[in-house]
């Protein structure tokens, strides 16, 4: 069950990308490549202070399944290294989040994540409702017109 | 573990626990909040403010250290969460929503919270004064005390006004409840003013996003009503987002307009409350007559802070290795106080500095290198109930002294409606967890 939400919301993308200009988004700060450079320069961050990152909004160390931010706590490693390259590599704009925060962060980032959620008792879906064509009734519809 | 369940297998209730614990607990400050018996040598760590900086602090560092005693200062024993209370204005929500309790982090994660206010600080000493006369010895202190709300900074403007008719409600309270009632008791065709203030100030989008949500209001409930941002900036975060939701919504950049956005180099510079004439004058000393006039000051770092020597000028320097005071040992600042740019100042990044110091305080105890800081900042914010937007950023370490890198990327507008809705529910769902990691 758990491995729904995360095409549905690739979906989001193939929806509508033409309607969406990627020329509107605003990126600024330091550049990617700088970036990356300054994350070679330093010691990488633990495992416990890159996945303390995500529990804003997935929960403390991804065990919280509201009714559309999914869970990370026990996810297989690999999922989780392939759904982040999937997010990092595509445009961002296909996405809410998770095109625009994974950008920065460097694979052996992704791979130490994935290791320390991995290793998280895993969090079942507890209700229906989670079901993205459940939360937002209209959305199936529009999918289909899209389609 | 559950040392509940281990006193109670030997026979031990919590007033003998205290008694045993005796006068060791007795100098840390009655320890008897909480179930767990530390350790006489256990380090002690201090927090000022049971904020989201506060709170997450006291978590994060127990989820690392089961040994190390944790207690929080903290004057209320019910805190608003802030971010969401911008929907208290239009009736969305209401305040009591927003509330949440210091319970499950006193019983579940064994933390001490004493409701008294911080007072002073005995660096030499390492002792925390608190109002009330009790004195907290520590090992490390941790400052979250939230910001100054500077509202002597606007002429004729003083927290009294502010408590009274003119509501900053800029911390979620009683003014968000007066700015509420205000706003729905405004006559037909009134005009409401919002002065935005000049960078940094708590929640950079804020006062566009209220200024959405009154605007949809009153779209609905008296539609002659007109909306008046006067920005104190030339320019503001999601400025790539808003107007274009403003344009479908409210006819923005028309005559007809609902909502009007004033920048700095426009006159938008609020500098002066004629509160008699129920007006505001700007830099280029324009009068602005308002209904409803919501003034955001300027802000600064926390009173305790600044009293406590640990600004230099408004805000309090940090190392951002570790979040460490620049001017005094043994103290880590985070949240609104610091002078972190180019950090905004977000509940998001104030909980994730606490996880960063956190993690350096227990390096630290076990004699470790402190490890490499990193956070993000995710905002979510909402134009309306049908309609969301998505920043992101990351902060890489830069070396010692120097700023932190920030990355930024912010989704521009978004056209399709199941998408706007799917990032409305995104923010929305985000705020519930949030609160949920930061004190459940």
């Amino acid at each position: 069950m758990k491995k729904l939400l995360f095409p549905l919301l690739l979906i989001t993308g193939s929806l509508s990308s033409s309607n969406s200009l990627a020329s509107d988004d605003m990126i600024g700060g330091i550049t990617l490549k700088k970036n990356f450079e300054l994350a070679k320069q330093f010691p990488m961050p633990s495992p416990w202070l890159l996945a303390a990152q995500c529990s804003a909004c997935h929960g403390t160390f991804g065990t919280e399944f509201n009714d559309i931010i999914p869970p990370l706590a026990g996810m297989d490693k690999q999922e989780f290294i392939d759904k982040m390259q999937e997010y990092k590599t595509q445009d961002a704009s296909h996405f809410i989040v998770m095109g625009i925060i994974t950008q920065p962060l460097t694979d052996e980032e992704i791979e130490a994540m994935a290791g320390f959620f991995a290793k998280q008792k895993a969090v079942p879906l507890r209700h229906k409702k989670n079901h993205m064509d459940l939360v937002v009734p209209e959305w199936a519809k529009m999918k289909k017109e899209a389609e | 573990m559950d040392n509940k369940n281990l006193n109670k297998k030997a026979g031990i209730t919590r007033r003998q626990m205290l008694r045993i614990l005796g006068a060791g607990a007795a100098s840390y400050g009655l320890f008897g909040a909480s179930s767990k018996a530390f350790s006489k040598s256990a380090a002690h760590i201090v927090i000022v403010g049971g904020g989201i900086g506060g709170a997450a602090a006291a978590k994060y560092l127990r989820l690392l250290n089961a040994d190390v005693k944790i207690t929080i200062v903290e004057p209320k024993s019910q805190y608003i969460f802030c971010p969401g209370s911008n929907e208290v204005l239009p009736g969305w929500v209401t305040l009591e929503d927003l509330m949440v309790t210091y319970s499950t982090l006193k019983s579940r994660y064994h933390i001490n919270v004493i409701h008294d206010k911080a007072a002073t600080i005995d660096y030499d000493k390492k002792q925390l004064k608190l109002e009330k006369g009790d004195i907290l010895s520590y090992h490390k202190l941790i400052v979250s005390p939230g910001p100054t709300h500077n509202y002597e900074a606007i002429d004729g403007f003083n927290d009294t006004l502010a408590e009274g008719d003119f509501p900053s409600a800029y911390t979620a309270g009683r003014q968000t409840m007066n700015l509420h009632n205000q706003l729905f008791s405004m006559k037909k065709g009134g005009t409401v003013i919002i002065s935005s203030p000049e960078d940094p100030y708590r929640c950079p989008p804020a006062p566009y996003e209220r200024a959405s949500y009154i605007t949809a209001m009153l779209k609905e409930n008296n539609p002659t009503a007109k909306v008046l941002i006067l920005d104190s900036k030339n320019d503001f975060i999601f400025s790539n987002v808003y107007p274009v939701y403003w344009k479908d919504r409210f006819g923005y950049g028309t005559d007809q307009s609902m909502i009007e956005w004033v920048p700095r180099k426009d006159g938008g510079q609020v500098v002066k409350l004629d509160a008699t004439n129920h007006s505001v004058i700007t830099a280029d000393g324009h009068v602005h007559k308002g209904d409803v006039i919501n003034i955001i000051p300027p802000e600064k770092a926390g009173q305790f802070a600044l009293q406590n020597d640990l600004s230099e000028g408004d805000w309090c320097p940090v190392d951002f290795l570790d979040f460490s005071s620049f001017k005094q040992d043994h103290v880590y600042v985070i949240g609104d106080s610091v002078d972190g740019d180019p950090m905004p100042k977000t509940g998001y990044i104030a909980s994730n500095q606490a996880r960063v110091v956190a993690q350096a305080i227990n390096d630290e105890l076990h004699g470790r290198e402190v490890g490499t800081p990193f956070i993000i900042n995710d905002c979510v914010a909402m134009a309306g109930k049908d309609y969301g937007m998505a920043l992101s950023e990351t902060f890489r370490y830069a070396g010692k002294g120097k700023k932190l890198g920030e990355h930024y990327h912010i989704l521009g507008p978004e056209s399709n409606k199941a998408k706007q809705i799917i990032r409305q529910q995104v923010a929305e769902n985000w705020q519930r967890t949030f609160r949920k990691d930061i004190f459940e």
